[in-house]
């Protein structure tokens, strides 16, 4: 891949041609338009294709409809693209988390809001009882004194969010208590948002204000919505936040407090009246504005890129080590260190990646730091490709060269360095600089254990902005230079290295 | 200078079967001694000479070297080895250094000498080989023959007491044999020390001041080139250097596959370019098999080719008996004339197995 690779970034016109045109047709798409009936209530669904956020209890009840059709999306976000581009006819999510800002910027209006309304919770891990009790008698003392109907208000009648102010924002923050850990999977506004580095909400000054009614400060990280329960038991938070509706089948796991709000579903459907016809330029100023500049989104991505370039880099330096160690081992004259060597690259190579790092973030090394654990699990299947790759070179150059240089009167490192290794490492470089680049790539799976990684940051983007494609070209954009900049980087260490 | 001692090695293959390939070997070499190492494929020449360096681990015997046994614990294994050549049969140069770089690799890192140095002594060792002019070359660029040169000018770079050659032309198209012997010849005459394994017969007979005819695992004999080449004491050893081959067959009932036999005694003929003898061998074989079609006896026939003076001879032997098939009263009269007439001279001999027929064939 790497001539024509080259030859593509050197010709810089053609790039940003095909990139501007690959945006165009995006959009395009996006307007293609389909639906034509109308939804009045849940009676109207039947024989539609409805779109839903996997998980939900929406989902999960139009299931159960044998004559609906439900198709799932991981984020709202793509509910709205799928809506817009018609292979949805309607889809179904939180009411107040599609805002009249949010419909108006897509052209979707609500049609008709679900007859029941689900009840809302915090949840907490089932042994945690004396948390559970506490938080009871602190929604009830918000509850008699009003304020949680004050701060209900204010969020869910908010027009502009970025401008509601928390009024845990200049409180003292307790620092001397026990932190607590919070854990939420939304990023959509109201109930739990993220502007820069804080995070905002309904759900978030609950949880901000029952730190401060226990005198402990609080922590909130981003989980994958289905890692959240597995980091509960884990014991990696304490609380999860975000919209939880309490469900039975919640309850079997996990102890909810108290409701603090009810929250009705919406089916969203195409607004025909909605005229948005900026023209390209004003929909690529547009957006570009949203993404990136309003409430200095760009931050978003320059810390993910900052966490993905770290992950990517130690990964590659630990796997390249314990490869080389597990090279070492299977080359050694002690059989039990083989055994060891090829039972780990056996089970390795039948872990998915995705299982490796949430076995060891909830099971394995329950204590440390997200980003620490990615970068073992990720040197750790780096360390396999790095063993199976010096041994495929290694024997490519052949023992004859290994025993003229013993037979010269060199140490068999001596032989290494001088000999065989240089012509190994130019057999094997091709392959590492492919295998590294693939790596930068592969870390975009570390959303599952709370790293906000430039993926990651992508996907909070676009749950604010409710924008399908612009942050996904831009991240795609993003990790095009940083491939580019790996096999660069890689080439020059390549001729450092190869220097006798 | 290198005595070696009731030394064997057996290899012990991944299925746990296990193969001796030295059985036991004594031998001692003296400076100055160039000594071949000739034998049939397969009888350990190789080995035996990997194992003076220990590339190949001895499994018990001893190796002395100037009067210390190299497989003593802590003894100093780098510092032999640069003192004890090794020219491979596959040349093994490396192959992302240039020819001289070849050269001067090692005297830089194991000799500390600098570069300049270096490389002022390599491009001596160079023209001794006759390819100076090849200096920046990269080993891809060369011939085999050029190869074989370069690698010996970086075993002399390390100015060793003993250079081990293991088949250095057996791998060279026939035009490239002679340039690399012809290097090997002046090293002799410079009275350097040298083991070579070869296939070579009249290089051995012409560069060795001693012949070591391995066979069996072992140094079956031991002599100057005279010796060995001219008057050989032992059988195998007279067969080796006068190039016999041979084709047995032992007849144990009347059911075997005669039809077999003779197409093997077909390809034999063809295989060894005599093509003519055909038809004289198979005559032979045939009338003497019928004369003895008589007696239940088992038979041992040896048809035997030597390809240094191209004679050949059929050996019969009819076991447990003692008079000769073609001398009884009862023989048939026409099957003796076709075997006398196909025959230069006949030989009859009694041995322990029985009587023994030797049919000189034209």
């Amino acid at each position: 891949m790497e001539v024509p690779f080259k030859r593509f970034m050197r010709n810089k016109h053609i790039f940003i041609f095909i990139m501007a045109l690959l945006y165009v047709v995006l959009i395009c798409a996006c307007h293609h338009n389909k639906s034509e009936k109308s939804l009045q209530s849940e009676a109207d669904l039947s024989g539609c294709v409805i779109g839903a956020v996997s998980g939900t209890s929406y989902e999960i009840e139009l299931t159960q409809r044998k004559d609906v059709k439900v198709v799932r999306f991981p984020t709202p976000t793509d509910c709205i693209v799928a809506l817009k581009n018609g292979r949805i006819d309607a889809f179904v999510y939180d009411e107040p988390a599609i805002n009249n800002d949010v419909r108006k910027k897509n052209g979707i209006k609500l049609a008709f809001k679900t007859s029941k309304s689900y009840p809302c919770g915090l949840a907490f891990r089932k042994e945690d009882y004396a948390l559970v009790v506490k938080f009871n008698q602190f929604l009830s003392e918000l509850k008699t004194s009003g304020e949680l109907q004050e701060i209900q208000n204010k969020w869910f009648n908010a027009y502009h969010y970025d401008s509601v102010s928390m009024t845990t924002d200049n409180a003292p923050i307790a620092t001397d208590g026990e932190l607590l850990r919070v854990g939420t999977s939304q990023t959509i506004a109201p109930i739990s948002f993220s502007v820069g580095k804080d995070w905002r909400g309904f759900d978030v000054e609950i949880a901000k204000r029952f730190g401060r009614y226990l005198g402990r400060p609080v922590e909130i990280s981003l989980y994958d919505f289905a890692a959240l329960a597995p980091a509960l038991q884990s014991n990696a938070i304490d609380i999860v936040i975000g919209g939880v509706f309490i469900t039975e089948e919640r309850e079997q796991l996990l102890t909810f407090g108290d409701s603090h709000f009810s929250c009705y579903g919406g089916f969203f459907v195409v607004d025909e009246n909605s005229q948005i016809n900026d023209g390209f330029r004003e929909g690529l100023k547009r957006s570009f504005n949203n993404n990136l500049l309003v409430e200095n989104r760009w931050e978003f991505l320059a810390r993910g890129l900052w966490v993905t370039i770290r992950i990517t880099l130690f990964s590659i330096f630990f796997g390249t080590l314990l490869g080389v160690g597990l090279y070492l081992m299977r080359k050694s004259r002690y059989h039990w260190l083989n055994s060891i060597a090829n039972g780990y690259a056996i089970v390795l190579r039948g872990i998915p990646m995705v299982v490796l790092l949430m076995i060891l973030f909830y099971v394995i090394f329950t204590g440390f730091n997200s980003l620490v654990v990615s970068i073992i699990a990720f040197s750790m299947t780096f360390a396999c490709f790095v063993s199976s790759m010096m041994n495929t070179s290694i024997q490519a150059v052949g023992n004859g060269q290994n025993e003229a240089g013993i037979a010269l009167g060199f140490t068999r490192w001596q032989t290494f360095r001088y000999i065989i290794g240089p012509q190994a490492l130019k057999k094997a470089l091709p392959h590492f600089k492919s295998e590294a680049v693939s790596l930068i790539k592969n870390t975009s799976i570390v959303g599952y254990i709370a790293i906000q990684d430039l993926t990651r940051a992508s996907d909070m983007i676009r749950s604010r902005t409710f924008e399908a494609f612009f942050p996904l070209l831009l991240i795609t954009l993003i990790y095009f230079v940083l491939a580019w900049l790996m096999s660069k980087l890689l080439d020059y260490l390549f001729k450092w290295g190869t220097k006798i | 200078m290198i005595t070696v001692q009731h030394l064997t090695k057996t290899f012990v293959s991944s299925d746990g079967k296990q193969l001796q390939v030295l059985k036991d070997v004594n031998c001692h070499i003296d400076k100055g001694e160039v000594i071949s190492i000739i034998g049939p494929s397969g009888t350990g020449k190789s080995t035996f000479l990997r194992t003076l360096n220990l590339l190949e681990f001895p499994t018990s015997g001893e190796i002395i070297v100037n009067g210390k046994n190299i497989l003593s614990k802590n003894y100093p294994l780098n510092k032999l080895r640069e003192k004890m050549g090794m020219v491979f049969q596959s040349f093994n140069l490396f192959e992302h250094l240039s020819v001289l770089d070849n050269v001067t690799l090692a005297p830089m890192k194991l000799h500390g000498l600098s570069r300049l140095q270096a490389e002022k002594e390599g491009i001596e060792y160079l023209r001794k080989v006759g390819l100076a002019e090849k200096l920046s070359a990269m080993p891809s660029q060369l011939s085999g023959g050029q190869k074989q040169r370069v690698a010996i000018a970086r075993t002399l770079a390390m100015h060793p007491d003993i250079i081990l050659f293991d088949e250095p032309t057996s791998a060279l198209d026939p035009t490239m044999v002679g340039e690399v012997q012809g290097v090997i010849q002046s090293l002799a005459q410079e009275k350097m020390t040298m083991l070579i394994v070869t296939h070579e017969m009249k290089f051995a007979r012409e560069v060795s001041s001693r012949i070591f005819f391995m066979y069996n695992g072992g140094i079956y004999e031991d002599g100057t080139p005279e010796q060995i080449f001219g008057n050989p004491q032992k059988t195998e050893t007279r067969n080796f250097v006068h190039l016999i081959r041979k084709l047995i067959f032992d007849i144990e009932n009347k059911d075997f596959d005669f039809y077999d036999m003779t197409s093997q005694i077909k390809q034999f003929c063809i295989r060894y370019a005599m093509p003519e003898r055909m038809n004289p061998i198979t005559h032979v074989v045939e009338e003497m098999l019928m004369l003895l079609s008589k007696y239940e006896n088992p038979i041992h026939i040896e048809i035997t080719y030597s390809e240094l003076d191209y004679s050949s001879m059929i050996v019969f032997v009819h076991k447990g008996e003692t008079i000769s098939p073609l001398e009884r009263n009862d023989a048939d009269e026409l099957s003796v004339l076709i075997i006398r007439g196909m025959s230069k001279e006949i030989q009859t001999q009694q041995t322990a197995d029985g009587v023994q027929l030797t049919f000189f064939m034209e």
